[in-house]
Formats: structure tokens, sequence, C-alpha cells
């Protein structure tokens, strides 16, 4: 008889609750590239980890794209954002007073060096005959997206700066989406070449030996920075920075991005806006 | 005869007429059967047409519904491999199953191929050099038959505009010709589909129906190269009915034949001892037989069951009748010539009798040597015995005169009434002298003979010896001449004429 007003009472409590919880609540957003669950699983490891190390509730919101994120933090409704580097760039940008608080690190697979940026490469088939940025005139090639910075932006500046004008010399450009679609295509002959993360290069070549070969290597992109929204206490900012640098590369964070992503997570390191520089240029701003 | 021909004309009439009947049955079925089976071609025909317009029509629509999306435009304008694979596998069906779509290019305004489904890393080749790109970008669209990755298919392309307006490149939908597509579109496998081109043949059973086929009519294809064709197949079921049909009608035939051979026979057993009554008949009729002939047939059919031996025991009695009476009048006339070569007072022979005996006589020597003599007699005075006496006495007379011839004469003459109280007898291998003395006897054996009425009779008598150049009438003249010769010297008396001086 007593059912109908537990169910009751649990239903009350739990639209009043988030009302009734302390304001110090903090909201952590990032957007997917590609499955939203497998970054939400990925950052509630991180919120779970900021939770504990700042004594208040840090809560991962998934946004739905870049264009959300920026608006959120502008209006305060996320205190602090995972964004890739187009993205921070982008957002110090449009959103004046967003704060860069850290920057993501990874290992590399190819040199074990534990850094905050990586490179992209450019990738052609072993036997293709092509040895230098030169030959891929006339030849096909594949991007990942135009929106991707090591799929896209990175390789595509460094093929300016051979000489290469992606929309003119080569014969035709494809966006294949994801590095690994690159890698078919190029295994199967439908590209001469293609741009991928130097992490995948890496990460294939146990798989497929030395059918792939690389030609060009990109400037360094930086890795994801963490910002806070201007409308964030700086205190806790501070907080927050420290406790990411602080966060060990054996945490479970590390390891479900190792186990989700493939990268090989070591943490996070505290630079400075002067390392975005570079994507600045990639994309000219500035 | 005719008889028998008519039953048989009738019973065969009606046979033939009934066979012709059954196949005449036959025929308007199997003409029904052609007519049907016309139909059938006709219907198999609009149905595989519209069959194939409808999968011209899916491929087309399909083509439409992926030249349409904006997202689609999109993709294609930015060269987005990932979103144009994403659509097209998701129409692409399996060739195994249905006979949808099969395979989707995308190609961009330059002719490289941006995306391709079912296979996810075969585009970046450039078909700008075939004629469906070609034709597709003159024409804005393609619905037809083209030749894909070297083989021919089932086609139906588009171009994509981006704002509706600024082509950025177009959509292929297709599926190749295949056995099994064809099989499908066939619907049912007394008819063969197969797509036919310059180098290519292509059939829903595998192999082109070569001589097998009933008719085929060739079906259009909406653009692009080669024509398919429809091919009729016998139909196992129909050509079985057909032969059932066939066989029944060729059966009832076969039993008319044997029916009317049957009852050809029994007729032919029932008739037979009709037809040899008839031909016996006939035979006689015609005289190629006797009496006794018909006879003889006839005993063969004696004791005959039923009418027939009661019909030729009659004949048999009235053939035996008929014979008996003709024996008779053979008899009868035989009587008749006798009678007609005899006298009737004497019972002698009679002038006619005598010539013909003596010219029997006369031709026997001629031909066979010897001799013979006739010696002529006339009763001496008889005239005046008839005048005294009376007819009926001379008659006597006469009769007594020929008795005492005969009984005085060898058998082998001939003794005969020459005509009057005269006789002439026929001596046969007797010389003149013999002869002679044969009349001397004679005349005295009248001497001593007693008459009738007491008269006292003599004769005088001529005789003659015929020669080999004698007639009857020359001989007979002899011998008369001898005879009156006697009758001059006094009467009583023989005379022979050799003794004459002819």
């Amino acid at each position: 008889m007593l059912k109908p007003f537990v169910t009751l009472f649990v239903l009350v409590a739990a639209l009043i609750a988030p009302l009734s919880a302390p304001a110090a609540e903090l909201r952590f957003g990032a957007f997917p590239s590609s499955d939203p669950d497998k970054l939400l699983a990925v950052m509630q490891e991180l919120g779970g980890y900021l939770t504990e190390k700042l004594g208040e509730p840090v809560n991962v919101v998934i946004t739905r794209d870049y264009s959300e994120t920026a608006a959120r933090l502008g209006e305060g409704s996320l205190d602090l954002a995972w964004l890739g580097a187009l993205n921070y760039v982008q957002v110090v940008d449009e959103v004046p007073g967003t704060r860069y608080l850290a920057t993501y690190v990874n290992r590399s697979v190819a040199t074990g060096i534990v850094a905050p940026y990586y490179h992209s490469v450019v990738v052609v088939a072993a036997n293709s005959g092509i040895d230098t940025l030169a030959d891929l005139k006339g030849k096909r090639f594949a991007f990942t997206d135009p929106g991707s910075t090591s799929g896209y932006a990175y390789p595509s500046y460094l093929l300016r700066k051979s000489g290469i004008d992606p929309n003119h010399d080569l014969a035709k450009v494809f966006f294949l989406k994801r590095h690994d679609r690159i890698v078919e295509a190029l295994l199967s002959g439908a590209v001469d070449a293609g741009a991928l993360a130097d992490d995948v290069y890496y990460g294939i070549r146990e798989r497929y030996g030395d059918a792939l070969k690389v030609i060009a290597q990109s400037d360094p992109i930086p890795m994801v920075a963490v910002v806070a929204s201007r409308r964030l206490d700086a205190k806790i900012a501070a907080r927050v920075q420290e406790a990411l640098a602080a966060l060990p590369p054996d945490h479970p964070f590390c390891r479900k991005m190792r186990e989700v992503f493939g990268w090989d997570a070591a943490g996070f390191q505290i630079h400075d806006d002067a390392l975005y520089d570079s994507v600045r240029a990639v994309y000219g701003r500035r | 005869m005719s008889f028998r021909f008519r039953l048989i004309a009738i019973v065969v009439v009606a046979i033939v007429a009934l066979a012709g009947l059954n196949l005449a049955a036959l025929d308007q079925v199997r003409t029904l059967d052609t007519e049907n089976f016309a139909a059938h071609r006709a219907e198999a025909r609009r149905l595989v047409a519209t069959r194939l317009s409808e999968f011209f029509d899916e491929l087309d629509s399909t083509a439409i519904n992926l030249s349409k999306p904006r997202e689609i435009v999109n993709a294609l304008a930015a060269a987005d491999n990932e979103a144009l694979y994403d659509w097209s596998s998701a129409f692409v069906g399996n060739a195994d199953h249905t006979m949808r779509v099969t395979k989707i290019a995308f190609v961009d305004n330059t002719g490289f191929v941006v995306a391709r489904a079912p296979d996810e890393f075969r585009f970046g080749d450039n078909v700008s050099a075939s004629l469906l790109f070609r034709q597709t970008k003159h024409d804005g669209s393609f619905v037809g038959i083209a030749p894909i990755d070297g083989k021919p298919h089932l086609v139906a392309t588009r171009v994509l505009r981006k704002y509706d307006d600024l082509p950025v490149g177009g959509v292929a939908v297709s599926t190749p010709i295949t056995p099994k597509i064809l099989s499908i579109l066939a619907g049912t496998d007394t008819v063969v589909l197969s797509y036919v081109d310059s180098d290519t043949a292509i059939s829903s059973t595998g192999t082109l129906p070569a001589g097998h086929a009933i008719s085929g009519v060739d079906l259009a294809v909406p653009q692009g190269r080669g024509h398919f064709r429809l091919d009729f197949l016998p139909d196992a079921r129909r050509e079985r009915m057909l032969r059932l049909q066939s066989a029944l009608s060729f059966g009832a035939i076969g039993a008319s034949l044997m029916t009317l051979g049957a009852l050809l026979f029994t007729l032919r057993r029932q008739l037979a001892p009709y037809q040899t009554i008839v031909g016996g008949l006939l035979e006689y009729a015609n005289r190629a037989t006797g009496l006794s002939g018909l006879r003889d047939r006839l005993a063969r059919l004696r004791g005959q069951p039923g009418e027939v031996g009661q019909v030729a025991d009659a004949l048999s009695q009235m053939i035996d009748q008929v014979d008996a009476n003709f024996r008779s009048i053979a008899r009868y006339a035989g009587q008749m010539e006798e009678m007609a070569r005899a006298d009737a007072l004497t019972g002698l022979a009679n002038r006619r009798g005598i010539e013909e005996a003596l010219e029997g006589e006369i031709r026997r020597m001629r031909r066979y040597g010897g001799h013979f003599a006739v010696i002529i007699t006339d009763i001496d005075h008889f005239k005046s015995f008839n005048d005294r006496f009376g007819h009926p006495t001379g008659d006597a007379i006469l009769r007594c005169f020929a008795e005492i011839l005969h009984a005085n004469s060898r058998t082998t003459d001939v003794i005969s009434r020459w005509g009057g109280e005269e006789f002439l007898l026929l001596c046969p291998d007797t010389r003149l002298d013999a002869a002679a003395a044969h009349a001397e006897k004679l005349r005295a054996a009248l001497q001593g003979t007693a008459f009738p009425e007491g008269a006292r009779i003599t004769a005088s008598f001529g005789v003659a010896e015929c020669t080999p150049s004698d007639t009857l009438a020359t001989l007979v003249a002899r011998a008369d001449r001898a005879l009156y010769q006697a009758k001059s010297e006094g009467r009583n008396a023989v005379c022979a004429s050799a003794s004459l001086r002819d």
C-alpha cells in the first residue's frame, strides 16, 4: 500500500535535488568526433578524477558540436571544455575570456616520447614510385575531412609549402572521414597518397608491414586543450589546472583512452597559448 | 458381289467418317492449343517486358533518389567518399537474393569515381572515357544497358546538381546482366530470356537456346547497346498432353480400323459361300463351266450350316433336274434324227439316210481306198398291184419286200427305200461281181417268196461299183442305167454296169 507514495517521493526528490544541490557543481563539456558513448565513457573517468580532487561534483556533458560548445562556454553553462587544437584556436578568438588550462599529452607510438603534440604524415604505397611531395602532382590524394586538423589542415599546409596546391595540382582529392579508411584506400590503390596521423600510421605498421611508406611529416600538431569558461571562478580554474597536471599516467582515464581511442595517454601538461600558434599559422589566423 | 461391295462400302464409309471426325477433333484441339500457346507467348512477352521496364524503373527511381538530397549532392561536390559510400551501400541489394540494385557509383564532373558500393575501397578510377559517362553528362540521365567494368549492366544514371543547377557529377545505379537476373526477369522456366550484343550473350539458362526453342521474340532496350530475346521452350506438360491426345485419337482410329478389319473378315466368311454360288452361276452363264462344274462347286457347300447349305442343296437338286431334262431332250433329239433318216413304211433308211451314207462311203473310199458297190432294185409292175389290191396291200407288199432284202443281206449292207417301189442297197467292201451275185441271190429269194394276197412279185436289179472319180450322182446314175437295162431286157433280171458301155 505504501508503494505509490514511495514512488512519488522518489520522483519529487529527483526533481528537487538539482535545484537544492550546492552551486559549486562544475560542468565539463566535450563533443564527439565519432561515437558519443565512447567519448562519454572516457570523459567520465576524467570527471570522476576531478570530482575527487576538487571535492566538488564535476559532471561530463556531451555537446553536439563545436558551435554548441563555444556558445555554452560563452554563456557559462559549461565551466570546462575539451577542445581539439583548431577548436581551441577558434574558441579563444570567438569567446573572449576563455582560459587555457592544460594540454593533453600522449606517448608517441613512433618515438616513445611524451609530448603535447603529434604529427600528420603523408603516406603512399611503398611500391608507388612516389618519393617526394613533388611527385604528387596529378595524383589522387585522400584527406579525412576538411574540418580535420591532422587529416586535412596540417597536411594541406604541408603540401602548399612544398608547392603543391591541393585544389589544383592534384588529380582528385577525396575525403574519407576516417584514418583507417585512408589506409584501406591506399592499400587498394583507390588513391595514390593520403594524410594520416602519425599514431595511426605507426599503429597499423604491425598489421600491414611495409606496404605503405611516409614521404613527408607535418609540423607538430598541438594536442587537445582543456579550457575554462571566463565565468568560472579563477581559483577553481587553478585547482582544476593543478589537478590535471597531477593526473598520473596509470590513472583509469589514461587506460580508458588507450582502450577506447588507442591513444597512449600520458596525462596533461601545462603549457601556454603559444603552443597553438602553429595552428594559427596553418589555418591562416593572425 | 455388288451387295457385298455396298455393305463393305457402308461400313468403310462409316468408319472412315468416324476416324475423320476423330482426326478433326484432334486437329481442333491442336488448333486451340496453338492459339492458347500463342496467347501464352504474348502474355509471357508482356510480362517479361513489364518486369524489365519495372526493373529499369526501379533503377531509375533509385538513381533519382540518390541524386536529389542536398546532403548527397554536397558530399559529391566535396568528394566525401564516406558519406557517399554510406548512402549508396544503404541502397545496394544482394544480387543473390533480390533483383534490385547491386552496384552504385558516384562520379564527379571529371569522371573520377568518388565512391562505389558495394566495393568500399574501389574508387578513384576515372571513367570519363566511357560512353555511359559522356551520355549521362550530355543528357542528364541514362536508362538502359551499358558496359560497366567490361560487362553489360542494366543501368540508370542521373546527374547531381548543386543548387539544382550546377552539375557536380552523377550517380550510376546498376545491376550486371547475369543468368540469375535474366531468370528472375523471365519468371518461368518455359521461357529463356537472353541478352545479346556484339560481344556478349548471356542467357537465363546459362546457355543460349540454340535450336530447341519453339519461337522467340526480341525485346528492345530503352537505351544503349544489345537487345533482349525471349525464347519459348517446349513445355513438357503441354507436350505430354498433346502426345496423350494424339495417342487417344490414333488409338480410336486404330480401334476403328481393327473393327473394320474384323467386320470385313466376318463378312467375307459369311459371304464367301454366297460368293461361291453366285460366282459359279456367273461362270455358268458365261459358259465358262458346265452344269457338272457348277454342281462340283455347289457340292463343296453341301452340308454348310444354315441357309447357305439349304440354298446349295436346292440348287444342286435343281441342277440335277435340269441335267436329267437335258439328257431326255438329247435322247429324244437322237430319235428324231434317226426318224428323219428312216423310211416310215419299211423302217429302212430313207432317201436322205442313204444319201448321207453314200456320201460318207465315197469320202471314206477317197481317203482310205477300198471299194463298194450299190444295187438299185425296182419291183416289177408294182403299179398294177397297187391298182388291183389297193394301197394298203401295196404297202404290205413293200414291207414284205423290204423284209426279204433285209433277211438276205449282210449286216454291214445298208438297205434303203430310194423312192416309191425303188430300193437301194449299199454294199461296203464289195466288188461289182460280188454285188451282182448278191443281187442275183435277192432276185432268187423274191421268186420263192409268197407275198400277201398271193401276189407274185419279181424285181429288176441294177448294180454299179463306185470308182474313185464317182460322185453320188454319177454312181447312182450308172446303177440306174443298169436297172433300166435289166428292165428293158425283160424284167426279173440283174444287170451290172460294167457290162454296159458308158
